[in-house]
């Protein structure tokens, strides 16, 4: 794989890490903070 | 302490410090010292870099925010991933390609050399100083629990960053910061677990207790300049520190100057990108199950040893009353209130404001985690502050060697000679860094200064580099630009008008590029 597909790869990896990480820390404060 | 925790320390001190030395091969010239001859995997160089910002702060001070003030404080790296994608496009490519040493380099060779002593000096002056505090801040709670001298502290922490750092350079320390970021993990990981395991409910039962005491509340949507933790400070004010912290701090910048290629450069950033927000949850998450366990066993009224000698010597009976009141209580609210009653009770005592949200982790690890996996997380809180101190020494003995040394005083000399002043510089720093954490106690309001002195130039020197960018910005307009941004952070800084200071690299930046860029375009 070259160093710029990795790139890109990674990015979209990067975006769909952040967003799921952010709604599961939502759901944990949703789920448990009255 | 155990024996068995003592032989896990000192077992991986050796461990690291011979790793070290194994690593440093090939780094006989300047180019193998300060930049391991370009030849690092982006992984590697990934890790390192998460590593260095990982300090024994996040692991000991951060712990302790979780347990007292919850998982809000996560909402300030929520611009990391955001900022590390930009500079993958943008200042990662430029700095990679001009085959610098330094950021600074840089500076000189798109504007002039009065720009980037500038910069360079700025640098030195607020890195020199914080290299103390990395050191002092675990030395200082060692030493209160363990009823050390703190150059004992300092030196189990200073001795063995500074010994693999003078010999085998940055190809030696990336190399330790990968070993003990697996080393960091594993311990945080740990913990957790045993925590599960002790808190005598269930995770769930034990998650509501942190959720009613506020401890899992993250998002704070509103929009506030003088509020540092809100989803968009975080965002925004976050984006501009971390774009100045990963863009323009040499300790940062050195390590994916390091890296094989422009892309494995990129790359290396965003391993950051994936795991810093998930690692500072982590990390936060664990106080959180702290302060759930001492919800249901028998804890301290006040973690610090200090506060409580000090409170039980100068008011015996209104200890030993607030004491019973916590013992017997069961209401989380009340436990609290009492806590706060105490710390303000030392507070005046001590004569100085009394906060032990740094000790409330040790304490928990001394008192409570199984043998070996006590002296598994004191080696990793050791280990998180090597990694820290190891990168800033190397970064300040390259910024004072290739910045100040070559530049100015001796431009050619042979690589024997510049390999030992490199030494002899990371030597002196690392001498310096342990002398102030030494005197740190002494020293702690004059390093405030310096610190908060450091925050004046951060985003301003991102507002250079953003104006390198710009084809027709000229060094007058960069060098001008300088000094307005600094000066627009030190007015903001002292109250006119009052903002967090997450704001101040935004406005530094921005007051920059307003004033640089313009006064270019005059001056063409």
């Amino acid at each position: 794989m070259s160093g710029a597909s990795r790139f890109r790869r990674n990015l979209l990896l990067v975006l769909s890490v952040q967003l799921i990480t952010l709604v599961l820390l939502w759901l944990l404060q949703q789920s448990y903070t009255p | 302490m155990h024996w068995l925790n003592w032989v896990i320390v000192v077992g991986w001190l050796a461990y690291v410090v011979t790793h070290g030395i194994r690593r440093s091969k090939g780094t006989s010239s300047p180019d193998g010292y300060f930049l391991a001859n370009r030849s690092l995997p982006w992984w590697a160089v990934g890790l390192s870099v998460m590593a260095t910002q990982l300090s024994a702060v996040t692991m000991i001070g951060t712990t302790g925010q979780g347990a007292t003030d919850g998982m809000r404080f996560v909402q300030f790296y929520f611009g990391l991933p955001l900022a590390m994608v930009i500079l993958g496009v943008t200042i990662v490519p430029f700095l990679h390609r001009a085959k610098v040493y330094t950021a600074y380099e840089f500076l000189e060779r798109r504007f002039d050399a009065k720009t980037r002593s500038l910069t360079a000096f700025l640098f030195l002056v607020s890195r020199a100083m914080s290299c103390g505090t990395i050191i002092a801040a675990p030395a200082v709670v060692f030493s209160t629990i363990f009823g050390w001298k703190i150059a004992w502290s300092v030196a189990l922490i200073g001795i063995p960053a500074v010994t693999y750092t003078i010999i085998g350079g940055v190809q030696a320390l990336t190399w330790v910061d990968v070993k003990q970021m697996f080393l960091i993990v594993g311990a945080l990981l740990a913990v957790v677990i045993t925590l599960l395991v002790q808190i005598p409910v269930s995770p769930s039962v034990a998650l509501h207790t942190a959720g009613n005491m506020g401890r899992l509340r993250v998002f704070d949507f509103s929009f506030s300049l003088t509020n540092t933790y809100t989803f968009w400070s975080g965002l925004i004010g976050g984006t501009f520190l971390m774009l100045s912290y990963f863009g323009t701090d040499q300790s940062q910048v050195q390590r994916y100057l390091a890296a094989r290629s422009v892309d494995e450069a990129r790359n290396s950033l965003l391993i950051s990108a994936y795991w810093k927000i998930p690692l500072q949850a982590l990390v936060l998450l664990v106080g959180v199950l702290v302060f759930v366990f001492y919800q249901y066993h028998p804890g301290p009224l006040l973690f610090n040893p200090a506060y409580e000698r000090a409170v039980q010597r100068a008011a015996p009976a209104v200890y030993a009353d607030l004491k019973s009141r916590y013992d017997s209580s069961t209401v989380p609210f009340e436990r609290e209130a009492l806590r706060g009653e105490a710390l303000a009770l030392a507070g005046r005592i001590t004569h100085e404001p009394a906060k032990d949200v740094n000790y409330i982790i040790p304490r928990f690890v001394i008192d409570h985690l199984p043998i070996g996996l006590a002296g598994l997380f004191i080696a990793a809180v050791i280990a998180a502050a090597m990694n820290a101190i190891s990168g800033e020494l190397m970064s300040l003995s390259t910024a004072s060697v290739v910045d100040f040394y070559r530049r100015w005083i001796r431009p050619a000399a042979t690589d024997e000679h510049f390999m030992l002043v490199s030494r002899t510089a990371t030597a002196f720093w690392g001498l310096f860094a342990c002398v102030v954490a030494a005197y740190a106690v002494n020293l702690g309001s004059l390093i405030e200064v310096v610190n908060r002195f450091g925050s004046f130039f951060y985003g301003s020197i991102l507002g250079v580099f953003l104006l390198a960018m710009i084809p027709r910005a000229r060094a007058i307009g960069a060098f001008v630009g300088l000094i307005a941004g600094m000066l627009a952070v030190a007015a903001v800084n002292f109250g006119a008008p009052s903002v967090s200071f997450l704001w101040h690299n935004v406005v530094g930046a921005v007051v920059v590029v307003a004033i640089g860029f313009p006064l270019s375009l005059l001056r063409e």
